[in-house]
Parts: structure tokens; C-alpha cells; sequence
């Protein structure tokens, strides 16, 4: 296991080197043969690391540098389920994405897969490390390739603002965590998770630790896309290619709450445990707050790609919920809900880059009824759609339900409604979209529920439009499929409690499970009522023009009241952005000063 | 009393680089924020790492035990150097892209996407 440990992070980085130095000389199928097989591999070598390391973490120091005492030499990877199921979602989205790209992309030069294969060493790379520092490399180097990607058609100006904007709101957020890593150094001494946590463990927080949690916090929270932290999402996702896009929702704002539940668990978990439920309401106030903004936008959109942005944002905010619940049901619970919706939300934007192929646009009210002749693409995205809402048997079902059954136990009788609503209102949206597209339901003009992103998109592809190539199909029923057979693994649960409370430095839940968890099932017709509330929303607001006046005018008072002043804050300009992100760090840094002391 | 003048001089970096990106109406100028918040944490992690009469930590004429300044924090700040310098390089290639299409560069010329 130990000559394997670093091959996920080694392998994609040096064949991104090769395909490099050979990018004039390699003809396209050979680069693609080369990134499939690193991808491969890579899959099959991390599913060989989890069962590895079911039982037991493993940790490697690299270099062959070893701790001297109490004090950690060098950097090391610290192998373990959770973190590797993330890189192993990772990978399963390049892969997929690449798939795509066969005959997506026809003029691209290899430059492309250089990318991709960077983006996967780099997030390897911040699933397995358990060195501060090199965390935040990982990050930025991601981050980098990330905006490149973003800004692939240069020849569209709304994609330089998406890039420009995600790259100025990320670069800021990477600095941030920098000033917080540059605290810790200065009082500890350590870059080594485990070593900071211990040496500040022995005392209670003070000023300087709070503001370096803040900071780092802050700093990862940008790149997970939380409110207020979360305008550049709507604006790069909607822009970037959509194989690029599926890696992007599915992985890249999630990988930031992975490291962030890491960095807590290490270092701040001891030093805030007399204040954790404070931080819990901290969290749980800025997730809810994210998931409703989120949700409300995401039914506001016109244009697709955005609106299934702005429901990864509402999604991520759930998940912040989860991670703030602090215990290891809600953590097992979160990591189910972050790869359910990693591949749903995957195999939606790959969906979506069909639909921009077949019918040459995503525009939802340019598009109305043209999609006639997709019923099996319209299909797709509706089971999507109701997968998102969290109907039966998907990966956000699984976790959505140990997450809410922890919130119950613990006293926070609100959170499952605000995972109704969420669910709801994004899978709603998702509907309406396909209703419209696919049946030609709706008014002509969007009327109370107004759209809100940039009419028409230049299309992606140049070939033929008149069929979908295989590729194009196979790699989104794959995610679509894997998506939805998460939530049928009997005991996940269980197994993703027992495997968090390890994370959490808690020893294994032990069997019998000293917490047993209400057997799935009995979440069921939960779900069925959530599908059928998603169809109801959906329906309403595709039958708007049958409405009588009074449910016009409510819906239209909706719209003017809490609506539209939402989407004037969305302005577009990088300004307004950062100024938002300065003042949520502040807010939160007021706030833990005020509370965790 | 020098450090403490340092991270002042860290912090009032960050701001002022941070309130320059907020108001800027030039993608140029904004990048170049970027890099005055950039050098902030430079500052900050080489204040950190300095030690009042160390020599550098290079130990081939002097012996092993002398003071010397953290090589830990330099190793830090040269590896921030390297990625905020591609990372700026990619954003200004963008903004040229942006002038080239728009015939400005102001930040409010990429304002396609609202709401």
C-alpha cells in the first residue's frame, strides 16, 4: 500500500507533463487513449486504497522524512475512506467528463486533457494530504487550471466573466486561508495538521486562534461557494464547457467542505468543544441562509446552466447544515449527499452540454417546445430533476435523511423543511425547464417568474446536430445511474457513520452501533410527498396563464417582493463581489470572536 | 516593537489592496490589486519568520546552532510567488481578451450575465 499512497496524485500529473511536451506531435485519439487509461487507473487504485484502508487510516510520509519526536518532518498523506471516496468521485468525473469530450470538443488541441489531468492530481492531491500547506497548494493549483478551463471559449465575453470572476473571488479567498495558515505557523510552528492541533489543543482559544479559523474558514467557505461568499458561482458555472462544468459542480465546491471538515476535525475540534454548539448555529444560520437564497434564484433563471448553478449553491448549503451538525451520523450523512449530488449534478450538466448540442441553445424561453423530438433526453433530466428534489432512492436521498434525522436529535426540528423547500424549489425549477423544453408547456413569455441570465449561448459543438454520438450518452447515463443507485446500497448509513466518526478522531461507532440509524425505508414516503410537491410547484408555474388574477397577482408580488431585489444584488461586476466577501468574512469573524470565547 | 510594525504594515497591505479591487475600473488595475493583497501575505509571512540578529539560514560557513531566520516561511512565500504569478498571468491574459472584444477595460463592459 505504501508504494500505491502517492500514485493518485503522481500518475495524472506526470501524464499531464507528457501529453505537454507532445501536444503538436500527438494526434487527438492517442491523447484521449493515454488520459482514459490514467483515469482508469487511477479509479482502480484508489478503490484498492479504500479497501486498504476500511479498517484502519494509513499514513506515508513522503520523501522518506519522519516525525522526530512530537515535531512532524516533512509532509504526509493521510489515507482514509472518506477522503478517498471524494478522490475516487473525482476521478469517476474527469473520466466521465473525458468520455463527453470524445466528440464534444472538435477543435480543441490537447491542451484540454493536460487540464483535466492536472485538476486531478491536484484535488488527489487534497483528498489524501495531512499537511496544511500543501492543502492549499493542491487548492491553488486546481484553482488555476480551473480558471482556464472556465475561460476555454474566449470567444464569448460572458465566459471572461465568469473566469475573471471566479478567478479574482477565488484567488482572494486563497489568500485568506494563507493569513490564517500564516497565524497558525507563527504560533505553533506546524504545517502538519495533526501537530497544529496538538499544540494548541492544551489551551483555551484565544483571539489569534479564532481569527485564524475564521480566516481559513472564510477562505474555504469562498471556494465552497456560501453565502455571501457565492456570486462568482453563477456566473462561471453557467459559462464554462459543460463537461468542465459537471467537474466543477460536482467536485470542485464540495472538495473545500471535505478539507474544511479535515482541518476542523485536527486542529479546532478540541480548542472550540466548549463552544461547539455556538459554532453550530453559526453554521447552521449561514447554510440555511445559502440554501434558501440559492433556491429562491434557481427558480428564477431562464437560462439552464445557470439555474442548475444556482442550485449547487442551494445544495452546498445543506450540506454546510450537515458539516455544522458536528456528529458523526450528520458527517456520514453529508459525505452520502456530497457524492449523490456530485454525480446527479454531473450527469445534469453533461445533459445539458446534449441539449446545447441538439438544439444549439439553453436559453429555457428561446427553446420553448423545440425539444419535441428528445423525449429520452427529456426524461433524463426530469429524473435528474426529481433525484435533485430528493425522491427515492438517490444518493441525496440517502443523505439527506441521516442528516435531518441528526438535526431532529440534537433539537433542530427546522432543518428537514429546510431541506423540503430546498429540494422543492430546485427540483421545481429543473422541471419547469424540461416541461417547457421537452412539452412545450407554459406561457410564451415567463411572466411573474421573469429569467434572470444571459439570453443565448454560443453553441459548443460544430458537428452534426441531428444525432447525439454515443459518447455523448453513455457517459451521463453512467453518472445518472450511479447517482441513483447510491441511495440503494443497504446499510450506507451505517457504514458512512462508522467511517465518519473515524474521521472525527472518535474510534469506530463499534457494533453493535452504539447509534443505530432509522432504517431507510421508513424515509420513504417522505420522499414520494417531496416528488409530488416538486411536480405540483413545477406545474403551478408552468400554468400560470391559467391562472385566475388573484393567483397572478400573488405569484407577481412574490416576484416583486422577494425575487427581484435578490437578483439586484447579482450585479456582474468583480467589485460588488468582493465587497460582499470581505463583509461576510467580517460578520463571521464578529461573530465567533463574540461567541467562542 | 518592529514586528508588531510589520504585521500593521500587513494588514494596511490587505486592505488597502482590497478596497482597490472593489473600486477599480480597470481590469489591469484590478489585477494589479490583486498582487498588492498577494505581497500582503508575503509581508506577514516573512515577518513571522524573522528572528532580531539572524543570519540566513544557509549554515556552510557558520556553525549549526547560530540563530538564524525561519527558511520554512522563505520556502512558503517562494512557492505563493510562483502560483500567484501564473494565476495573474492567466487573468491578464483575460483582460486582454476582454479589451480585445470590447474596446474597454472596464469591469463593467463583462457585466453580460445580471440576476
Amino acid at each position: 500500500m505504501e508504494s500505491l499512497a502517492a500514485l493518485p496524485v503522481v500518475l495524472p500529473l506526470l501524464a499531464a507533463a507528457l501529453i505537454a511536451t507532445l501536444a503538436k506531435l500527438l494526434p487527438r485519439r492517442i491523447a484521449d487513449g493515454i488520459t482514459l487509461a490514467v483515469c482508469a487507473a487511477v479509479i482502480a487504485i484508489e478503490v484498492r486504497l479504500i479497501i486498504g484502508t476500511w479498517h484502519q487510516p494509513f499514513v506515508t510520509w513522503l520523501g522518506g522524512w519522519k516525525p522526530r519526536g512530537p515535531i512532524a518532518l516533512g509532509i504526509s498523506l493521510h489515507l482514509e475512506p472518506l477522503g478517498l471516496c471524494f478522490a475516487l468521485l473525482t476521478a469517476i468525473l474527469v473520466f466521465a467528463a473525458l468520455v463527453f469530450a470524445l466528440r464534444y470538443f472538435d477543435t480543441v488541441e490537447n491542451h484540454f486533457h493536460v487540464l483535466l489531468l492536472i485538476f486531478l492530481g491536484a484535488l488527489s492531491c487534497l483528498c489524501v494530504t495531512g499537511d496544511l500547506f500543501n492543502l492549499l497548494v493542491s487548492f491553488e493549483l486546481a484553482g488555476a487550471v480551473a480558471y482556464a478551463l472556465c475561460g476555454y471559449k474566449t470567444e464569448d465575453t460572458a465566459a471572461l466573466q465568469g473566469a475573471i470572476n471566479f478567478a479574482v473571488s477565488n484567488t482572494v479567498g486563497a489568500l485568506l486561508v494563507l493569513w490564517g495558515l500564516g497565524l497558525l505557523y507563527g504560533r505553533t510552528g506546524a504545517l502538519n495538521l495533526e501537530q497544529i492541533g496538538t499544540s494548541i489543543a492544551s489551551s483555551p482559544p484565544d483571539a489569534l486562534i479564532v481569527v485564524a479559523f475564521t480566516l481559513v474558514s472564510c477562505g474555504l467557505l469562498v471556494k465552497a461557494a456560501m453565502a455571501p461568499f457565492h456570486f462568482w458561482l453563477a456566473d462561471a458555472h453557467a459559462v464554462a464547457p459543460s463537461p468542465v462544468c459537471a467537474i466543477f459542480s460536482g467536485v470542485m465546491v464540495t472538495a473545500p467542505l471535505l478539507a474544511l471538515a479535515r482541518i476542523h476535525a485536527s486542529v479546532f475540534s478540541v480548542p472550540f468543544f466548549p463552544h461547539e454548539n455556538a459554532l453550530r448555529e453559526i453554521l447552521l444560520g449561514f447554510g440555511t441562509a445559502t440554501a434558501l437564497l440559492g433556491a429562491i434564484l434557481c427558480f428564477a433563471q431562464r437560462h439552464f446552466k445557470r439555474l442548475l448553478a444556482f442550485s449547487t449553491i442551494a445544495h452546498v448549503g445543506l450540506m454546510v447544515t450537515g458539516l455544522g451538525l458536528f456528529a458523526p451520523a450528520a458527517l456520514g450523512g453529508t459525505a452520502i449527499y456530497a457524492l449523490g449530488h456530485g454525480l446527479i449534478k454531473g450527469a445534469l450538466f453533461l445533459l445539458a452540454g446534449v441539449m446545447l448540442h441538439r438544439l444549439g441553445n439553453v436559453d429555457e424561453l428561446e427553446l420553448r417546445g423545440k425539444g419535441r423530438g428528445l423525449p429520452l433526453l427529456g426524461l433524463a433530466i426530469a429524473l435528474g430533476a426529481l433525484a435533485v428534489a430528493g425522491g427515492p432512492l438517490s444518493g441525496i436521498f440517502a443523505g439527506a435523511a441521516a442528516i435531518e434525522e441528526e438535526a431532529k436529535g440534537a433539537g433542530y426540528g427546522w432543518l428537514p423543511h429546510v431541506f423540503a423547500f430546498t429540494g422543492i424549489v430546485t427540483g421545481a425549477a429543473i422541471l419547469r425547464a424540461t416541461g417547457r423544453i421537452f412539452l412545450g408547456l407554459g406561457p410564451v413569455s415567463s411572466g411573474a417568474g421573469a429569467g434572470g441570465g444571459q439570453t443565448g449561448e454560443a453553441p459548443e459543438t460544430f458537428g452534426s446536430e441531428d444525432r447525439t454520438p454515443v459518447p455523448m450518452i453513455v457517459a451521463p447515463a453512467l453518472l445518472l445511474l450511479l447517482g441513483l443507485g447510491l441511495g440503494a446500497v443497504p446499510g450506507l448509513g451505517e457504514l458512512a457513520m462508522d467511517q465518519a466518526s473515524r474521521f472525527l478522531g472518535q474510534g469506530p461507532a463499534g457494533p453493535p452501533p452504539t447509534h443505530a440509524l432509522e432504517p431507510l425505508a421508513n424515509a420513504v414516503p417522505r420522499s414520494l410527498l417531496l416528488v409530488a410537491l416538486t411536480i405540483a410547484l413545477a406545474g403551478i408555474d408552468l400554468a400560470q396563464g391559467k391562472l385566475g388574477t388573484g393567483g397572478r397577482g400573488l405569484l407577481i408580488r412574490v416576484e416583486k417582493l422577494l425575487i427581484h431585489p435578490l437578483r439586484l444584488l447579482h450585479t456582474g461586476h468583480i467589485g460588488d463581489y468582493v465587497a460582499w466577501q470581505v463583509a461576510g468574512v467580517a460578520a463571521f469573524a464578529f461573530l465567533c470572536l463574540y461567541l467562542l470565547r | 516593537m518592529s514586528t508588531h510594525f510589520a504585521y500593521g504594515v500587513a494588514v494596511w497591505i490587505l486592505l488597502w489592496g482590497l478596497y482597490g479591487i472593489v473600486t477599480s475600473r480597470h481590469l489591469v488595475h484590478l489585477v494589479g490589486c490583486l498582487a498588492v493583497v498577494q505581497s500582503s501575505t508575503y509581508v506577514l509571512l516573512l515577518a513571522i519568520g524573522y528572528r532580531t540578529g539572524g543570519v540566513a539560514p544557509i549554515f556552510k560557513d557558520v556553525p549549526p546552532a547560530t540563530a538564524a531566520v525561519d527558511p520554512v516561511v522563505q520556502a512558503l512565500m517562494l512557492t505563493d510567488v510562483v502560483v500567484q504569478a501564473t494565476v495573474m498571468a492567466l487573468l491578464l491574459a483575460l483582460s486582454l481578451e476582454v479589451g480585445k472584444k470590447t474596446d474597454t477595460f472596464s469591469p463593467d463592459a463583462i457585466r453580460r450575465m445580471r440576476g
